[in-house]
């Protein structure tokens, strides 16, 4: 189903810029129209893939939602065992020596730091595409 | 199976409630819809599979969060449009985004069962990298605005107008050089 949105604001009149860049957009639009517009859908009533059945549908969704339910608490506890051996080993070290322990903490958030920064900057990377 | 707009509101409230049947139902009533942008999309029909049926196990997971501020088929296309834009990202694909033209030849091949032939316009849709092909298809034949492409693509608003602005060149050009021509006539546009 077509779907049509332009977005302006009827409050404030369009500039000439506007104006311009509306009807490129429409043009553009109608380009497209005229040069795929028929291909496309008679394409797509050509296609006619059988949906998969409601039970199927049905089963599925109540499997995946166990199976995502199971994995979630898989990794819950997985974290809490995680987080209670680090618990732990940072009070034993507290009770061992304070030096230590404050050289542990300073070392750890240094190194969370330069983490954050790293995949921050890898994440940026994979959004740009290259031409 | 065809919802109408109350029955696919209703359903759509007890989906997001967690009634397994309903969810099923507007995965079911969407379900061509999906594979159709999903084929158009990807170029490749083993792909689109794929895609189809993790974006539905995507929409089990994430029906809770479904606001139906737009329709659920657009909520499908948003999901499938990103699984797959990460797709081709986590695969390197940009740089060889060239499509498999032996996944190609099977929708060609299928295609020709219903049709007459293959229109040339579609190779030249189909040559076009998907981070291009993706935003044209999404603008001019599905009717999304940039504001909603940008946000599914993750790309700022300016990019994905430039990207358009682009693509069409490029297609326009590829169509002029192998003499085609555009059939003139104006058409009501019919996506879904």
């Amino acid at each position: 189903m077509a779907r049509s949105r332009t977005g302006q604001s009827s409050s404030v009149p369009p500039n000439r810029r506007e104006i311009e860049q509306t009807r490129t957009e429409a043009e553009d639009a109608q380009e497209f129209e005229s040069l795929f517009g028929d291909s496309l859908r008679a394409w797509d009533a050509g296609i006619d893939p059988p949906p998969p059945h409601l039970l199927e549908l049905e089963k599925l969704v109540v499997q995946h939602r166990e199976e995502t339910g199971r994995k979630l608490w898989r990794e819950l506890s997985r974290l809490w065992l995680i987080g209670l051996l680090v618990i732990g080993v940072l009070f034993g070290l507290l009770q061992w020596n304070v030096l230590a322990f404050a050289v542990v903490q300073v070392a750890a958030i240094a190194a969370a730091a330069v983490f954050l920064f790293l995949t921050r900057k890898n994440k940026e990377a994979e959004r740009r595409w290259t031409n | 199976m065809i919802l109408n707009e109350t029955e696919a509101s209703t359903a759509i409230r007890l989906a997001v409630r967690g009634d397994e049947k309903a969810l099923a139902s507007l995965l079911q009533a969407n379900y061509t819809v999906l594979y159709r942008y999903m084929l158009k999309v990807t170029m490749n029909k083993s792909l689109a599979e794929d895609l189809v049926q993790e974006t539905m196990l995507k929409a089990i997971e994430r029906i809770g969060t479904f606001r139906a501020k737009a329709k659920f088929s657009t909520w499908l296309i948003s999901i499938g449009t990103r699984l797959y834009m990460d797709e081709m990202r986590r695969k390197g694909r940009e740089r060889k985004w060239r499509t498999d033209e032996q996944a190609l030849q099977a929708i060609r091949f299928e295609a020709a069962m219903s049709q007459e032939e293959w229109p040339r316009a579609l190779d030249a849709l189909a040559d076009l990298p998907p981070d291009t092909r993706v935003p044209i298809l999404l603008k001019y034949y599905y009717g999304y605005s940039y504001e909603e492409i940008a946000q599914w693509l993750d790309i700022p608003l300016g990019t994905v107008k430039s990207r358009l602005h682009n693509g069409l060149n490029r297609l326009r050009k590829e169509l002029n050089e192998d003499g085609e021509k555009p059939n003139g006539t104006e058409q009501q546009r019919t996506a879904e």
